[in-house]
C-alpha cells in the first residue's frame, strides 16, 4: 500500500461536491482492480495488447517519451486540498509539474507504470480518479469555468454537471461506445463552455419550472469539423437523463464501427438525418422514461445542496479603490485578469499559466501550492481549471484583491494577458502527444514571446493551435487556428481565421496552403499589419474586423500578394 | 504507409517506463540514440527485431530509418528527432544522458 500523503489541514471548499461513502467504495475497489492488471501486466499474465485497454480506462496512455495519466478535473473544479494533492503528485511521481487541458483535465506526463496504481490511490485520497478520461465512452463533463459566479449566469450547471457524471460513470452500456463521446454544459446567457463543439451541448434556459434545457446534438471539432444544432427545446429538468440516455442509446446503435474518422455521432446523424434522428429519440424515450424516477430527482436535490450559493460575507473594498487608484500594473492585471462576480464586493481572478515563453497550461507543484493556498486564504477553497488551460479563483472579495496580486506576482503568475494573443491555447503536439503530426507547444511559445511587446497594442485575440486533425487545441474556433501536420517529413502549418465558439460558433476558413515554422511567423507578423491598417478603430477587435471584412484581404496579407480588392 | 528504407536503428519504449529506447551493439537497450546500433540492412534487422522484441521488457518494437552522414547519425523524420531528444528545451529542461538499461 502507499504511504499515505500529508496534507495541510484545510477548510472543505464551500461549494465542491463531496463524495460518499458509496463513491469512495467504488474507486477504493476500481484501484484495487486495476493494481492487479498491473501486477498481471509485469509479471507477464497479461500480453500489451490485453492490458492497452485496461490502462486506457483508467486513464494511462502511452505518449512519445513516457506513459501519461489523464486525471479527470469534474467540470473543472477542484478544492485547494485537490490541486495541494496534485502537487505531491507531481513531486512524488512525476517531474514536478502538471498540464492542465483544454477539457479542464490535468496530465502528468512522466509516470512509470508500476507507479499509476499508487498515483490512482492517492487521487481516490483525494475524491479524484481517471476513470472515462480515456476510452470510447462518455468524457469529463465540462462546464463553465465562471459557474456559480457569473454576473449573467440563468442557473449553475455544476449540479447538472455532476448528476450526469454520476450517470455516465460506469454507465454499463455506455462502456464500447463507437467513439468517445463529449458532453458540455452552459448556464451563462453568454456560452463559455463551447456547447455546439461538442456530441451533446446542453444549455441552460429559463423554463416553466425554474429553469430547463436546450439540448445540442452533433457538434464537434476533429478531422471533420461540424457545429451542433439546437435538436431539443425546453426539456425539462427531470426528462434531461431520459434525453441524454436516448442519445447515447440510438447513437451506440446505430453510429459506425468500421471506421474511426466516421464514428462520431456529427457523422451518424448526417446519414440518418436529423428528422429521423429526432423521431427515434422520442420513440425510445416511451421506454425509458419510466427507469428515471423521483429517485433520480432526489439525487439532483442532494447534489445541489452540496453547491448551494450562499452569500459571501461583504467586505471593506477600500484597500482595493486605494491600489486601483495607486498602481498601474494592478489596474491592468484587474481589467485583463479579473472579471465581475454576481455578489457586488466580490470578484472572480483568472490566473493565466501562459506566461511568455512558458509552455500553455503548464504548472509547477510549488505553483500549483501556491493557488491552493490563495484559495484557501481568499477564495473559500475552491478553484476551477478553465478551458483556456488556465486556473481561475470564483470567489474573491474585491477588498482582497492587492493581496492576492501581491502573492501572484511572488510565484510568477501575475501574467497580464488573458484574452490577449498569448494566451493562447496549444495542445501538447508532438512534445508528448503520439497522435500529433507537428509541434504546436514551441509555436506557442514563439508566438507570444514574438508578440509580447504588441499585445496591448493587437488587444483581444486568440489564438488555438493543434498539433494534429483531431484538433485538441480547438483550431477550428479560433479567430486564428493553426494546424500543424507533416508535409513529406516537413512541419508545416495550416491557418484559419474567422473561427469563434459561444453560441454563435463559426468555423475557421482554411486560408490556404500551409507554412514552415519561419514562414508561419512572417506571414502572422504581414497578417497583423494588415489588421492595425484596416480596423475601423482601435476598439474594433481582430474577431469584428474578419467579420466585417471577409477573410480575402487577410488572406493576400498572410500570403504576402497585392490585395485584389 | 511509406516502405521502411535502410538503414535503420531499432526503437521501442520501455514496458516500466515508457522511456524511448534503442538497441545498442552491446545487446543492451539504451536511452541514448547516439548509442543505437545502426543496421544497412533490413532483412539483418527483422532478423534482429524478433530476437531483441521482449514483450514483458518493451513495447512497440520497430525500425527507424536513419540517414548517416559523415560518421554522424540522425533519425531522418522529426518525430524520431523529438523522440530522440525529448522536448523541446523550452518545454521541459530535458535530463537525457546515456543511460545503459537492463530491462
Amino acid at each position: 500500500m502507499v504511504q499515505a500523503l500529508q496534507y495541510f489541514p484545510v477548510k472543505e471548499g464551500l461549494f465542491v461536491y463531496r463524495y460518499n461513502d458509496f463513491d469512495r467504495t467504488f474507486l477504493r475497489e476500481r484501484v484495487l482492480q486495476y493494481r492487479d492488471q498491473v501486477e498481471r501486466r509485469l509479471s507477464g499474465a497479461l500480453t500489451e495488447e490485453e492490458f492497452k485497454p485496461l490502462r486506457l480506462m483508467n486513464g494511462v496512455y502511452l505518449q512519445l517519451h513516457a506513459y501519461m495519466l489523464r486525471i479527470a478535473v469534474p467540470y473543472g473544479t477542484l478544492s485547494a486540498q485537490q490541486m495541494r494533492g496534485l502537487a505531491d503528485i507531481a513531486e512524488r511521481w512525476d517531474r514536478g509539474y502538471g498540464h492542465f487541458t483544454t477539457r479542464q483535465n490535468i496530465q502528468f506526463n512522466w509516470p512509470k507504470l508500476v507507479d499509476t496504481p499508487d498515483i490512482l490511490e492517492a487521487l481516490a485520497d483525494l475524491d479524484m480518479h481517471a476513470i472515462q478520461t480515456s476510452g470510447n465512452t462518455i468524457r469529463n463533463v465540462t462546464t463553465d469555468h465562471l459557474a456559480g459566479a457569473a454576473l449573467d449566469e440563468i442557473a449553475d450547471p455544476r449540479p447538472y454537471a455532476e448528476w450526469i457524471r454520476q450517470w455516465s460513470t460506469d454507465h454499463p452500456e455506455f462502456q464500447f461506445l463507437p467513439r468517445k463521446f463529449k458532453i458540455a454544459i452552459s448556464g451563462g446567457v453568454s456560452d463559455r463552455a463551447v456547447i455546439r463543439a461538442h456530441d451533446i451541448g446542453l444549455r441552460l434556459v429559463p423554463g416553466m419550472e425554474g429553469v430547463a434545457f436546450d439540448i445540442y446534438v452533433g457538434g464537434g471539432l476533429g478531422r471533420t469539423p461540424v457545429v451542433g444544432n439546437r435538436v431539443f427545446e425546453q426539456v425539462a429538468v427531470g426528462d434531461l437523463l431520459p434525453h441524454l440516455e436516448a442519445i447515447v442509446s440510438v447513437y451506440n446503435l446505430h453510429g459506425r464501427r468500421d471506421n474511426k474518422y466516421k464514428s462520431r455521432i456529427k457523422i451518424m446523424l448526417r446519414e440518418v438525418g436529423l428528422d429521423s434522428f429526432k423521431e427515434e429519440i422520442i420513440d425510445y424515450m416511451k421506454h425509458n422514461k419510466d427507469a428515471f424516477d423521483k429517485t433520480v430527482l432526489k439525487v439532483l436535490n442532494e447534489i445541489k445542496d452540496s453547491f448551494k450559493v450562499q452569500v459571501l460575507a461583504p467586505k471593506d473594498g477600500a484597500p482595493y479603490w486605494e491600489r486601483i487608484d495607486a498602481d498601474p500594473a494592478f489596474r491592468e492585471w484587474v481589467s485583463r485578469n479579473v472579471t465581475p462576480h454576481r455578489q457586488e464586493e466580490y470578484a472572480s481572478v483568472t490566473i493565466s499559466l501562459k506566461a511568455h515563453g512558458q509552455a500553455p497550461g503548464d504548472a509547477t507543484a510549488s505553483q500549483m501550492r501556491a493557488m491552493a493556498d490563495m484559495a484557501d486564504q481568499f477564495g473559500f477553497s475552491e478553484l476551477r481549471v478553465s478551458h483556456q488551460q488556465n486556473i481561475v479563483i470564483p470567489h474573491v472579495a474585491l477588498a482582497d484583491l492587492p493581496a492576492v496580486f501581491e502573492q501572484l506576482l511572488q510565484q510568477g503568475l501575475a501574467t497580464t494577458n488573458i484574452g490577449l494573443i498569448s494566451d493562447l491555447i496549444a495542445c501538447p503536439g508532438m512534445d508528448y502527444c503520439a497522435l500529433a503530426t507537428a509541434r504546436s507547444i514551441p509555436i506557442g511559445q514563439a508566438i507570444a514571446m514574438r508578440y509580447q511587446s504588441m499585445e496591448q497594442l493587437l488587444g483581444p485575440l486568440n489564438i488555438k493551435i493543434s498539433g494534429c486533425i483531431n484538433a485538441c487545441g480547438h483550431h477550428h474556433v479560433g479567430d486564428i487556428g493553426i494546424l500543424g501536420l507533416d508535409k513529406a517529413g516537413v512541419e508545416n502549418y495550416q491557418v484559419t481565421l474567422g473561427g469563434r465558439s459561444g453560441l454563435d460558433t463559426a468555423l475557421g476558413e482554411k486560408m490556404g496552403p500551409g507554412f514552415s515554422e519561419g514562414e508561419l511567423m512572417n506571414a502572422l507578423d504581414r497578417l497583423f499589419d494588415r489588421y492595425l491598417m484596416l480596423r475601423a478603430s482601435s476598439s474594433e477587435t481582430f474577431a469584428e474586423a474578419v467579420q466585417r471584412l471577409g477573410t480575402e484581404s487577410f488572406k493576400a496579407a498572410l500570403y504576402g500578394v497585392e490585395d485584389a480588392a | 504507409m511509406a516502405k521502411v528504407q535502410a538503414p535503420v536503428v531499432i526503437s521501442a519504449n520501455c514496458l516500466l517506463t515508457g522511456a524511448v529506447l534503442y538497441w545498442g551493439p552491446d545487446g543492451q537497450w539504451c536511452t541514448d540514440f547516439a548509442g543505437a546500433q545502426v543496421y544497412g540492412d533490413l532483412d539483418a534487422a527483422a532478423v534482429a527485431v524478433a530476437a531483441v522484441t521482449d514483450p514483458a521488457a518493451v513495447i512497440g518494437v520497430d525500425l527507424v530509418p536513419v540517414r548517416v552522414s559523415n560518421e554522424v547519425v540522425e533519425p531522418r523524420h522529426y518525430r524520431e528527432v523529438i523522440r530522440a531528444d525529448g522536448p523541446g528545451a523550452s518545454v521541459f529542461p530535458g535530463e537525457r544522458g546515456i543511460v545503459r538499461v537492463s530491462v
